[in-house]
């Protein structure tokens, strides 16, 4: 198991947002996380990532069987959890290219020949169609809303992480970057099986492109219903208000501990 | 390269060439020995740096561009003794002078004016410092010509429980039209905030464009956790982002900035100026 949430229970401030939360993801498999705004998706990243604004009272994060629960942001980073943000920040000052060099030689644990780094950051901003003078500019500074979406992909493919968590990677996106980014992500699994992704959006658009091996869907910081893709389509047709009614027609049982009571 | 190295009060080091002139009092009625006069004549487009070294605690410095000259000043201070500096900044007709200033050190008070007295006289003023105990900077900008030009940009670091006090007052006379006055200062506390900007702008003319901004605070968290997704460790994001913060302000070459970087890495020990 790559990553395995148990029982989480979180609070932000006093209000509890993530309910007994579970979830498993096994090595190489793609899982989606849909859900109304609000439903708690984004701190579900956030918290498997170790941001401190989120407060545990009891659970734990699993990461290759190695509980995470209580680990650093950047130690969580370096193990290879990577998330691609919703909003990527704008850090003025800091070049991307001096940064992504700085982040690859504290993963690695060596100073990364130049050469080859340049190589590599080349081939991957050419595959992702951005311009190459991005990577000499502050960190996403006046880049448009999809060009730092693609940024956050540049730096997947840099980083090279195991476990991808992309949150509302597909917002901003135009179509055409969004067939870009996706083809890019699927590219990287392809080459790296055992590489496994959590997908959160809103909406089945990006799903159509990287199809999930389970859909999972959120509401009120707890999975309420899990299927496969079949279900996001559902979704699509009848809305998060009618999630209790869907069927799951072919009965695929996702690896979920799926709790149906719910408040 | 024009160099400027004070290496105590009233000791220099002095490496110029013909376009800039150096204590020659004759230049000006207005300044005496007690300071270091640096003078560019007419029609000269110059660059200077000048270091302020550790030893040098009391200084004041006299700059005065004549007509239709340029000067891009380098200033790098690095101070471990508390030091007391005056300036004064003459710029006359169709001048400009581009400062670029690094301070790094201990207590430091300093005053400076500039007089933008030419037509179309203008200063672009950029200071980044990086303060381990209390300093304070009063800065006095007159417009005392048409279409007169004064951009200032403060940027500084407080590590641990310092204060940084900022005071900076824009003059506008009245009948000084089309000038444009801009004045921009952030300070960041690395502890407990004692800082205080005091951005005061006194105009006397209507058809001006004045704006400012201040503003006092920690690195954004979000920040650091953006940088710590990508496997920096939390000391790693506020060394980056200190970097980030004294050197965007400054227009200087990649070769001054590693020079820089330099002292802030290594708590301003053994650099040329330290001693």
């Amino acid at each position: 198991m790559l990553l395995k949430i148990d029982n989480l229970n979180v609070l932000v401030g006093d209000k509890q947002i993530l309910h007994n939360y579970n979830l498993n993801i096994d090595k190489g498999e793609i899982h989606a996380i849909m859900g109304p705004n609000g439903s708690g998706k984004s701190t579900l990243a956030k918290v498997i990532m170790g941001a401190d604004d989120y407060k545990i009272i009891n659970g734990d994060i699993y990461y290759n069987d190695e509980d995470i629960t209580k680990l650093e942001v950047d130690e969580r980073a370096r193990k290879g959890i990577f998330l691609a943000m919703q909003s990527p920040l704008e850090i003025e000052g800091i070049n991307n290219a001096d940064f992504l060099r700085t982040a690859l030689n504290t993963k690695t644990k060596t100073n990364v020949d130049i050469y080859q780094f340049i190589k590599e950051t080349e081939d991957a901003i050419n595959e992702l169609k951005m311009d190459l003078n991005m990577l000499h500019r502050s960190i996403n500074s006046g880049f448009s809303g999809g060009e730092r979406k693609k940024n956050e992909i540049l730096q997947m493919k840099i980083l090279k992480p195991k476990l991808i968590i992309l949150d509302e990677i597909d917002s901003g996106l135009d179509i055409d970057s969004l067939k870009i980014v996706a083809h890019n992500i699927l590219q990287y699994q392809q080459e790296n099986k055992e590489v496994s992704i959590l997908i959160i959006t809103h909406y089945p658009r990006l799903l159509n492109y990287i199809k999930p091996d389970y859909v999972h869907i959120m509401t009120c910081g707890k999975i309420v219903k899990s299927g496969d893709y079949e279900l996001a389509l559902k979704i699509e047709n009848q809305g998060y208000n009618n999630v209790k009614t869907i069927k799951n027609q072919n009965n695929k049982e996702s690896t979920i501990k799926e709790k149906e009571e719910h408040e | 390269m024009n160099k400027i190295k004070v290496v105590a009060n009233g000791e220099y080091q002095i490496n110029v060439n013909q376009n800039i002139i150096v204590n020659d009092y004759t230049k000006s009625s207005e300044v005496n020995k007690e300071w270091l006069f640096i003078y560019v004549p007419s029609n000269m487009d110059e660059t200077l740096d000048l270091k302020l070294c550790n030893t040098n605690t009391k200084e004041k410095i006299y700059i005065l561009l004549d007509d239709n000259s340029k000067l891009d000043l380098f200033m790098i201070a690095n101070k471990q003794l508390p030091s007391n500096y005056e300036f004064k900044f003459i710029i006359k007709d169709n001048s400009e002078l581009v400062v670029n200033k690094f301070y790094y050190g201990n207590g430091h008070h300093e005053k400076l004016i500039i007089d933008l007295i030419g037509y179309k006289s203008k200063v672009y003023y950029n200071l980044s410092t990086v303060t381990k105990d209390k300093q304070k900077y009063i800065m006095n900008i007159n417009h005392s010509n048409q279409e007169t030009v004064s951009i200032i940009n403060n940027r500084g670091i407080t590590i641990n429980n310092t204060a940084l006090e900022l005071e900076i007052n824009g003059y506008i006379l009245k009948g000084m039209k089309k000038s444009v006055m801009e004045q921009t200062s952030k300070i960041i506390t690395l502890g407990e905030n004692y800082s205080v900007i005091k951005p005061n702008l006194f105009i006397d003319e209507n058809d001006v464009s004045v704006r400012h901004g201040a503003s006092i605070g920690s690195f954004q968290k979000e920040s650091i956790f953006y940088l710590q997704t990508r496997g920096l460790s939390k000391a790693n994001c506020y060394q980056l982002l200190m970097q980030a913060f004294i050197l965007s302000i400054l227009k200087i070459t990649e070769e001054k900035k590693k020079e820089l970087l330099q002292i802030v890495n290594i708590g301003g020990e053994n650099h040329e100026c330290s001693k």
